[in-house]
């Protein structure tokens, strides 16, 4: 593996943003693909930063710093990638729920999920039901996220997902679950195909879900 | 009965003694639980009515509606009104370390932070406790900020950090010192450092942004002569022995979502600190059965009342999700075991 990927992924996890925009530039100046580059480099430093987030090593701080310095890699591979067409590890819908405004669990996931190579949707906050059906068969993603912060929320996740049953949609889209209040076995009452305990695990979960 | 005994009973749980039963009190009590229970009271009317042992009061401030749900407060910060009694900050004015210097800060003894304060310092003074509730070194800081920008000022914008956290304590200590002298018997701080997992940011970094000023907050608040008690939602083990090491007389509410339990907390620190909580707002209060309620109050008071310094609670506030019936279980158990032989 080129040098440079090595390098990148370091400055990454370092969270340099302009040397990684850098480097990235550099990769692709060079002649390397944007699939290698976003593999090889931001996708290998982001998981480095997943696992040691996982483990504790890391905390919100230098994750947000590392995600910032992936978007400015990401910003000069995004538009090569779309152009080849390239596939993503996923697409990931992502939302909180109806009534719940909380959203840094919620971006921290997204963020991961970034940093893996899923093609992430956001819905924001506050969202109703009918609005996760209306994205649902818009975007068709392998993947829903729904998060929940509040315990006066939760019921709004057992909403959403017997409003994809109605719509006719709920064997289209896998659904993981995540928040404060929200437990494994309520993720299971409420008919979910997985919960992630935080953002640190939901990249684990999502790509459990995928294989 | 003596008039002073609620506030006896808790001053007594803060200086960890032994009182004649272990005290209750909450923080936010949602109106739609107090109209569910009490139609047509306030809450003054609600804490005499559950015969709680003190009351929770913030500062009044001054809010600019720019629509119906939405308005901006003195800091700056956009608020949206939510189902819940706690407004979510959705937008702040701090955008980049330039907007601090014209940015202006609201007066911290303005006469309308305290009409609140002073409508229970009537009614209660002497009588129940009046705890009046500041900020410390984190929440100020984030709404100024957003929550994004501030954590990872830790590592970019460390001096602006440092500047959010000392406007946020030099406003809270003439806030404190101001509401004491009005008659706050008890300052509450309520800036959450933690989630489920742990502290949003690590030890390293609290010990360096975020723990001198909160000393400095806990030695105001003492200098003011009332005892201080700290609230965090979460996970806060990792950072629990700086706490308490501060000298701060209470922590609350040693969230069951965060693994924190009163027996463990209890082991540990004896009677080095006084304990409030734990009644799991989303177990059994919200999704349960009134017995369930009881059962988990009672392991509640069975391992915090053992020798005093402990105040019942639930491990939040009372919210609208608290089912009422669940929440009349939690205070009969209370006043059924509560007592202290």
């Amino acid at each position: 593996m080129a040098l440079i990927f090595g390098q990148i992924a370091d400055e990454l996890y370092n969270g340099n943003a302009e040397t990684v925009a850098k480097l990235v530039q550099q990769a692709i100046d060079e002649g390397h693909g944007s699939q290698t580059v976003l593999k090889d480099g931001l996708i290998a430093g982001m998981d480095r930063v997943g696992q040691d987030f996982k483990s504790g090593e890391l905390y919100m701080p230098e994750v947000l710093v590392c995600a910032r310095a992936m978007h400015a890699g990401m910003d000069i591979l995004k538009p090569l990638l779309v152009a080849s067409n390239a596939p993503t590890a996923g697409k990931f819908l992502i939302g909180t729920v109806k009534g719940d405004l909380h959203e840094i669990g919620k971006n921290l996931v997204k963020m991961m999920l970034e940093g893996a190579g899923f093609e992430t949707i956001d819905l924001g906050v506050d969202v109703a039901p009918e609005t996760f059906i209306e994205a649902v068969r818009t975007h068709r993603p392998q993947i829903l996220g729904l998060s929940a912060l509040l315990t006066t929320t939760l019921n709004q996740i057992t909403m959403t997902i017997q409003a994809l049953e109605q719509a006719g949609l709920r064997k289209t889209v896998l659904v993981m679950v995540g928040g404060a209040p929200v437990t494994a076995s309520f993720a299971k009452e409420a008919g979910a195909d997985a919960y992630a305990e935080d953002a640190a695990s939901a990249v684990d979960s999502a790509r459990a879900l995928l294989a | 009965m003596d008039d002073s005994v609620h506030l006896e009973r808790v001053l007594k749980a803060l200086n960890r003694k032994q009182p004649d039963r272990v005290p209750s009190i909450e923080w936010e009590i949602d109106e739609k639980l107090i109209d569910s229970l009490l139609p047509g009271g306030n809450l003054l009317d609600f804490i005499e009515w559950t015969d709680l042992d003190g009351v929770s009061i913030f500062e009044d401030t001054e809010k600019t509606f720019i629509s119906e749900n939405t308005f901006i407060d003195e800091w700056g910060v956009t608020f949206q009104k939510t189902d819940e009694i706690y407004p979510i900050s959705i937008d702040y004015p701090i955008k980049k370390p330039s907007d601090l210097a014209k940015h202006i800060l609201p007066d911290p003894c303005a006469p309308v932070r305290f009409a609140s304060l002073v409508s229970a310092v009537e009614r209660f003074k002497g009588k129940r406790a009046i705890l009046f509730r500041a900020h410390d070194v984190f929440s100020i800081p984030r709404y100024l900020r957003g929550i994004e920008n501030l954590l990872m000022d830790f590592i970019l914008n460390p001096d602006l950090l440092r500047e959010l956290v000392q406007i946020s304590v030099t406003y809270n200590t003439a806030l404190i010192n101001r509401a004491v002298e009005l008659g706050a018997d008890a300052i509450f701080l309520t800036d959450d450092y933690s989630d489920n997992r742990g502290p949003m940011m690590s030890p390293k970094h609290f010990r360096e942004f975020l723990l001198p000023g909160f000393q400095h907050t806990i030695n105001a608040i003492h200098k003011a002569g009332v005892p201080a008690i700290k609230h965090t939602d979460g996970n806060i083990w990792p950072i629990l022995d700086d706490l308490v090491n501060t000298g701060v007389d209470c922590i609350d509410p040693l969230d069951p979502l965060g693994g924190m339990s009163v027996s463990a907390v209890k082991e540990k620190y004896g009677l080095r600190i006084c304990l409030k909580g734990n009644v799991n707002i989303g177990g059994a209060l919200s999704l349960g059965t009134p017995d369930e309620v009881r059962a988990e109050t009672l392991a509640c008071i069975q391992a915090g009342k053992p020798g005093g310094g402990y105040i019942l609670s639930t491990s939040n506030s009372l919210m609208s999700c608290i089912k009422p019936e669940n929440y009349m279980a939690m205070l009969e158990t209370l006043h059924r075991y509560g007592d202290y032989d």
